[in-house]
């Protein structure tokens, strides 16, 4: 670290000698993050990984396919998929096993899959979110070690967190998402020639001032505030590495600055949601293309689903307990109707990643998508046969397409399985009846 | 006959509650007996009132503005707002037939109009002699006519807090034949607006500091549902846009019919100044009011000098003012004064 | 790490005597057993706002999104001592922090905070910076820098400044890295080196503590002469600040922020509360901001300025109204702009701050009000009554509309809830508290029916009836929890964290003390922050247990060029440990296990106490025993299998055990205990030894 410093600081005094230097490719070399991860010309595009959640699950039998493999008829509720379905793997029959653990209903069900543990109280986080281990094996060599956004209005929602009380929060406003990635810090390509910001090199220099002196309060502190204080300090790191990745130009061929997103409309209402997701998506794409970052979380609703329509008295939520099982239809029209605009929403998103080229293919080509919800049937808080649908194909790394049963396996198979697919070098996941070492092998085929 | 409006008194009884009492900048006491209810109201609509004709009340088609005639071809005519006379628009159309209008005889409330001419109207049972001269001169002019510029300009005024007009009904109990008053003013304030852009009941708004903007009390009593208070002289302040003026009636009777929701819908008729009138759409919007609402200030002018019904002036030998007619709803509200 | 310690030997031990009438209350305090944890708590968002305002002006603006707090038991107060920062979070706090800087160092404020010029007008000038750091710095981090730390930011000034040719772009860059330092973003509460005993907070962290306690911001510069005097180590220097800071007007404040706290009012600052524009057209954010401050105003005013008793808080019909709350209260406001006295009338709807807008609109849903979060926020937060999760496993399959065949009113469509025993014992302690609030609607507007028919707002609270919403007021006035509750919840704010067991008689003499005075704000801050469980600790919390998965460090080799990757967490313990293997069954007593699972987790206040007798089981007192071995199920499905509750030496026929484990039919009914954690594998094995062992006494 120090030897970097003195390098930075070296190479300070001659930029900010006021002449504007165009970073040549040896010095670019000091300026990569600790991880020695090139972007250089003809490096490999690099695989994302992102998580889409829905609230308040879908009807299991009509949702979850009755054949197996890549031929699989598309059941009533997948049809929205129809478009995509050979981006899209369905995986049914996963469920989070309790092992007489409380179940606190639209939580419990999520924060187990994304654990791989179950948590012992209701609103316990037994360990880091999968999005965040994932993203401390590939998160650090962007700017920003994963994005959060909240479709519905509530930076608290969000299932990425280190643990009960440490949540990463969700940018809920598009313009705010837009200023955050694309704003005066960001350089787009097309622009011209990339200057880097003196100011922000000294930004750094300052970080590791602050660094030094966080150093000293470590030996005072008991273990919790250690482990908090950690947490702190990468932040901190994540910090500086951002300021490092901006002091060289993104250089992916596709990136360019998304336009300003227009008639921005916070809220619960289902229509509000689906427009602050379009807005959204939008911007997650070029951001992923101008490798700001590698990790996302997209929340389209909470567990306990506030989707609405204008007008209503009720939500989505209430409806799936509210709501009575239509005798002919044989499911609850309102409640399935708001199931189905958010399977609506999942599908134009992976259409938007599947229409968007990069490279030799398209930006989902290069993505890995797990789409999932807190529970199955909702009106009964069923966290059995959670739902899960996986798009990608993470750089050619998996297939695609296919359907596959859990037969009641816990759902951290599927999580053990996107940590595998990611590069993580695990060969289990989870503890007591969550553990598992059996990861899906109909992706790696 | 009486008549009991049930809900609107279980209305009024919220309505009229006692005026919130200490605190500083406390309301002053009420004109009336102390025990009297008062129930407060803010205009949610104000509008003129439309007549009804049988056939078509301007045969020789509506005035033709200066936008009009350019696209005619025609060549512009003179027209100097600030100086009317100096010049004459003998194609301004006047509404000059007959036509149906939910108003009143103005001659039999007061004597304003001795000394002048009218050509009245018909109201809806048929009674003649109804004034609204006012629509004599813009009857035909299409930037007045329902729905057009006027009409949806000064519509969003009330709302907006350009044009706030609040009344009272002091004494009203629901019942008819028992005496009450009406009393209206001007607000410097805007209603409180909902989400959806809607006048909300309820709120409490100011009467305007300056007394003039308080009309006289007028008596009356409710006979079949409908209460008629006048003559009384009501002073409307607006600040529309670029007009910033009164709107003054002078003899004016007020119209006012209880619904069973709590609101109430009425009408004003009275006599206004016509250089009041000429000072708000020729002076102050003038030629640009005069191309967007198809008229010319000349004709205006004139039209006005010679449908002018009230308000005879010795000296001249000409009437200065004209009888006009608004129709208005109105919802629940506080008034402070 | 909790260092068990004798009683203190601090004034007289007087443990809860102190009866109700005259002269209660003005014994001393029991002192506590044992101290609770301290923990570093991050300033919370209008933490963080005040002391910026009182360092660096009131005229600064803050850009960007702090981090938003965490709730906790209830309490952003107890989540702050749990949170951290994230990278979002860190990235904006730096991003205010540069703002911020550059606000205060502009040329028209930089006078205020920089005591020199530099020399000959120049970029550097290190013993200008040295000066400005130690002022700022000194204030912003509660205590005076180190000179390493004085020192890096000097040469922080000197680069930047002759870099960017500017001294006081280089104070900004300092000045920044003083407000993203941990030291200004945590609260670090160090204890006295030394004892084992009783840990004292030392003169500094006294002076933070008392300074977020009853100003709710920095300390000011007599609390931090004082506490760098060290003043605050004994009684009386301690008490002469307290005296000193609750005669200041800041002390509002403090209340302020522990009621918003409370009552979650941070969803109103930050306009998360939202309603239907068709539905509600009179809800605006500005009109719930009203709402929230006529609360707060409503509390400050009786707490504050009239002295009030807490309790007087949900009857007084005392009031404050802007234009906009006449709107929906439906009342005239003389005051054109801004706050005026009111008074609801005696014989209305309203009385107490049950009955105000905000707490209203905040405990409803977007579309319609909401009897039962109206009610959990009653039994949580203001009378501190756990109410458990619902089960996990509902058959709804046995509602129908058929049950509920009229829906027009909440209460109609809450039959369901009655009707059905798995949700009665739950809803039961929500729904009536709720349902006496039905008349004010989703925004808490007066309505007498909903969908044409007549609401009926009558009910009962723990026994006592009430036929309104005013009457509930009433009756929630005199519950006996509601004093102690607010006693340990303000406790709880204070402290930054859950009571424990050794704070109990402390606690106890705390109510009692509390109920004779009246419960009254100033006393209860004044004897809270004299109190030992306020300065005493028993050290620092342990970590939590983080499951990880363990990278294999041989099979993953990180490139040659480049060290392992980036985030690996610093914590000392590489390793975590797996949880244990099932223990052995051990034989224990059955008072052990009624004293130390089955009274505790099971005989609660709604469950199987002697009072409520859920399932006609009573799981406390002597007869505990004698009501489970050898007794037949009331569940149908289990007396039918021949089961007894406790079978002694037979836990395979033993239907306590399949409660306690999980039936796996849903005709057994749920797991127990019902709706909260589920007993551990250690205490299902004690139990499982204690049949075995022939379930003796």
């Amino acid at each position: 670290m120090m030897k970097n410093d003195i390098t930075r600081r070296t190479v300070l005094r001659g930029i900010t000698g006021g002449a504007a230097v165009s970073v040549g490719l040896p010095l670019l070399d000091i300026f990569l993050n600790d991880n020695g991860t090139a972007l250089a010309q003809g490096a490999p595009l690099p695989v994302r990984f992102g998580t889409w959640f829905w609230g308040c699950g879908m009807n299991p039998n009509r949702w979850a396919p009755s054949e197996e493999g890549d031929d699989f008829a598309l059941p009533p509720e997948l049809e929205v998929l129809a478009n995509v379905r050979g981006e899209v793997s369905i995986l049914s029959g996963f469920s989070t096993i309790l092992d007489g653990r409380p179940n606190k209903p639209h939580h419990t069900g999520v924060l187990a899959t994304l654990t791989g543990s179950t948590p012992k109280t209701g609103d316990g986080v037994p360990g880091p979110t999968l999005d965040l281990l994932i993203s401390r094996q590939i998160g650090s060599a962007t700017r920003f070690r994963s994005l959060e956004i909240s479709c519905t209005g509530v930076p608290r929602h969000s299932y990425s967190r280190e643990s009960e009380s440490v949540v990463n929060a969700s940018t809920v406003s598009p313009l705010e998402m837009y200023n955050r990635v694309f704003g005066p810090e960001f350089f787009d390509p097309n622009d011209g020639e990339f200057v880097p910001d003196p100011k922000a090199i000294l930004r750094q220099s300052a970080l590791s001032a602050v660094s030094e002196d966080a150093a000293r309060l470590e030996a005072v502190l008991g273990t919790h505030d250690k482990q908090r204080l950690d947490q702190y300090f990468t932040s901190l790191r994540q910090l500086e590495q951002q300021i490092e990745v901006s002091l060289s130009p993104p250089n992916l061929e596709a990136c360019r600055r998304p336009d300003l997103p227009r008639g921005e409309d916070i809220g619960t209402d289902l229509p509000q949601a689906l427009s602050t997701h379009d807005l959204m998506t939008e911007l997650l794409v070029f951001a992923l293309l101008c490798d700001q970052t590698r990790v996302f979380n997209m929340l389209f609703s909470a567990g306990l689903s506030g989707l609405r329509n204008p007008g209503d008295e009720v939500s989505h939520h209430e409806l799936t307990h509210d709501e009575v099982v239509d005798e002919v239809l044989g499911y609850q029209p309102q409640a399935t109707a708001f199931s189905q605009a958010s399977l609506g929403a999942w599908a134009s998103f992976v259409e938007r990643l599947a229409a968007t080229p990069e490279g030799d293919g398209t930006l989902l080509d290069n993505c890995l998508v797990m789409a999932h919800s807190e529970s199955s049937f909702a009106k009964s808080h069923d966290t059995t046969r959670i739902p899960f649908m996986i798009a990608g194909r993470a750089g050619g790394r998996v297939q695609t397409g296919f359907h596959v049963r859990g037969g009641g396996d816990p759902t951290s198979r599927v999580g053990l399985t996107m940590q595998q697919i990611m590069g993580l070098p695990v060969s289990e996941w989870g503890t007591d009846s969550m553990q598992t070492s059996r990861s899906i092998s109909e992706f790696f085929a | 006959m009486r008549r009991k409006y049930l809900n609107f008194v279980a209305l009024l009884a919220v309505v009229t509650g006692p005026i919130s009492c200490g605190g500083s900048g406390g309301g002053g006491a009420p004109t009336s007996a102390p025990s009297a209810q008062r129930s407060g109201y803010v205009l949610s609509s104000f509008r003129y009132v439309f007549p009804e004709h049988e056939s078509d009340p301007c045969p020789g088609g509506f005035t033709l503005g200066a936008v009009e005639r350019r696209l005619l071809g025609q060549e512009p005519i003179p027209d100097d707002c600030l100086d009317p006379e100096a010049n004459a628009d003998p194609e301004f159309k006047e509404l000059l037939g007959p036509g149906t209008v939910d108003g009143v005889d103005l001659d039999s409330f007061s004597s304003f109009g001795e000394q002048c001419g009218e050509n009245g109207f018909s109201d809806p049972e048929g009674n003649s002699g109804v004034d609204y001269q006012l629509w004599r001169s813009i009857g035909c002019v299409q930037g007045f006519q329902e729905g057009e510029i006027s009409d949806i300009v000064v519509g969003g005024a009330v709302a907006n807090g350009s044009m706030t007009i609040l009344l009272e009904l002091i004494g009203f109990e629901g019942d008819d034949d028992q005496d009450l008053q009406v009393q209206m003013f001007a607000s410097q304030q805007s209603p409180p607006l909902g989400a959806d852009g809607s006048i909300l009941p309820f709120g409490t708004l100011s009467v305007h500091e300056d007394e003039r903007y308080h009309s006289t009390v007028g008596s009356a009593q409710m006979r079949d549902g409908v209460i008629v208070a006048g003559p009384m002289d009501v002073r409307i302040r607006l600040n529309i846009q670029i007009v910033e003026g009164d709107i003054s009636f002078r003899d004016a009777v007020v119209r006012v019919e209880p619904m069973p929701d709590g609101t109430i819908r009425g009408a004003i008729f009275g006599y206004q100044e016509i250089a009041e009138v000429y000072d708000t759409f020729g002076i102050q919007v003038g030629q640009a009011g005069a191309q967007a609402l198809s008229y010319t200030c000349t004709g205006l002018w004139d039209s006005l000098k010679k449908n002018a019904d009230g308000g005879f002036d010795p000296a001249t030998g000409a009437c200065n003012s004209i009888s006009v007619a608004y129709q208005f709803e109105a919802i629940p509200a506080f008034v402070a004064r | 790490m909790f260092n068990r310690f004798a009683v203190l030997a601090v004034g007289v031990v007087a443990i809860g005597c102190a009866g109700d009438g005259p002269g209660a209350g003005s014994g001393p305090l029991a002192s506590p057993i044992e101290a609770g944890p301290v923990a570093m708590r991050r300033l919370t968002e209008t933490q963080y706002r005040a002391s910026v305002a009182d360092i660096l002006g009131d005229g600064l603006s803050i850009a960007g999104r702090i981090e938003p707090d965490n709730r906790r038991s209830g309490l952003l107060a107890v989540g702050s001592s749990y949170v951290s920062v994230t990278a979002a979070g860190f990235e904006q706090y730096e991003s205010i922090a540069r703002s911020l800087a550059e606000q205060a160092l502009a040329p028209e404020r930089r006078a205020d905070f920089v005591p020199c010029e530099p020399a000959d007008g120049g970029p550097v000038d290190a013993d200008c910076a040295a000066m400005f750091i130690r002022k700022v710095g000194g204030r912003l981090l509660r205590r005076p820098l180190t000179d390493a730390e004085v020192e890096s930011r000097v040469a922080i000034a000197a680069e930047a400044g002759a870099t960017l040719g500017d001294f006081y772009a280089g104070l900004e860059l300092v000045l920044t890295t003083l407000l993203v330092s941990p030291d200004f973003l945590f609260r670090i509460e160090d204890v006295e080196s030394g004892s084992s005993d009783a840990q004292r907070l030392t003169s500094r962290a006294m002076a933070t503590r008392l300074s977020y306690f009853l100003w709710n911001s920095t300390p000011d510069e007599e609390l931090q002469r004082a506490a760098e005097a060290g003043e605050l180590i004994d009684d009386e220097g301690v008490a002469t600040q307290v005296d000193r800071m609750l005669e200041s007007p800041r002390i509002e404040d403090s209340v302020r922020a522990f009621f918003g706290d409370l009552y979650s009012f941070e969803d109103i600052e930050q306009g998360l509360v939202s309603k239907d524009p068709t539905l509600f057209p009179a809800f605006t954010q500005d009109l719930i901001g009203d709402a929230g401050e006529q609360t707060l105003r409503v509390i400050v005013d009786h707490m504050l300025t009239s002295d009030g008793d807490y309790r007087d808080l949900f009857t007084t019909r005392q009031s404050f109204m802007t234009r906009k709350l006449g709107v929906v209260y439906r009342v005239p406001v003389a005051a054109t702009e801004g706050w005026e006295p009111f008074e609801f009338p005696a014989d209305g709807e309203r009385a107490g701050i049950l009955t105000h807008l905000s707490l209203l609109a905040l405990h409803s849903h977007p579309g319609r009000s909401s009897p039962t979060l109206r009610g959990k926020f009653v039994r949580e937060v203001l009378l501190c009554q756990d109410v458990p999760p619902p089960p996990g496993d509902i058959d709804f399959a046995s509602f129908s509309d058929a049950s509920t065949p009229n829906r027009r009113t909440a209460r109609q469509r809450l039959e369901a809830h009655v009707a059905n025993p798995a949700c009665a014992g739950c809803h039961g302690l929500m729904d009536p508290i709720g349902l006496a609030l039905e008349q004010l609607d989703g925004i808490g507007a007066l309505r007498t029916e909903e969908n044409g028919a007549t609401i009926d707002p009558t009910g009962e609270l723990d026994g006592v009836s009430y036929t309104d919403a005013r009457g509930l007021g009433v009756v929630l006035s005199r519950h006996p929890a509601l004093g102690p509750c607010f006693v340990r919840s303000f406790f709880r704010y204070a402290t930054g964290r859950d009571t424990v067991e050794g704070e109990e008689p402390f606690l106890v003499s705390l109510e009692q003390r509390m109920s004779g005075l009246g419960y009254r704000m100033r006393d209860l801050m004044r004897t809270i922050a004299l109190s030992d469980a306020f300065r005493l600790a028993s050290g620092t919390r342990d970590a939590e247990v983080v499951l990880e998965t363990p990278v294999p460090m041989d099979t993953f080799t990180p490139s040659p060029t480049a060290p392992p990757p980036d985030g690996t967490p610093r914590t000392a313990t590489a390793t975590r440990p797996r949880p244990p293997a099932t223990a052995t069954p051990q034989a224990a007593s059955f008072a052990q296990i009624r004293d130390e699972i089955l009274t505790p987790k099971c005989a609660t206040q709604f469950c199987h106490s002697s009072q409520t007798m859920s399932g006609g089981l009573v799981l406390e007192g002597a007869g505990a025993r004698d009501n489970l071995v050898g007794v037949a199920p009331t569940n149908p499905a289990a007396a039918e299998r021949g089961w007894s509750r406790v079978q002694a030496s037979d836990p395979d026929n033993s239907f306590l055990m399949v409660k306690i484990i999980g039936p796996n039919e849903s005709a057994l009914g749920s797991r127990m205990p019902l709706g909260g954690s589920a007993l551990s594998s250690e205490e299902v094995a004690l139990i499982e030894g204690w049949i075995t062992a022939g379930a003796g006494r």
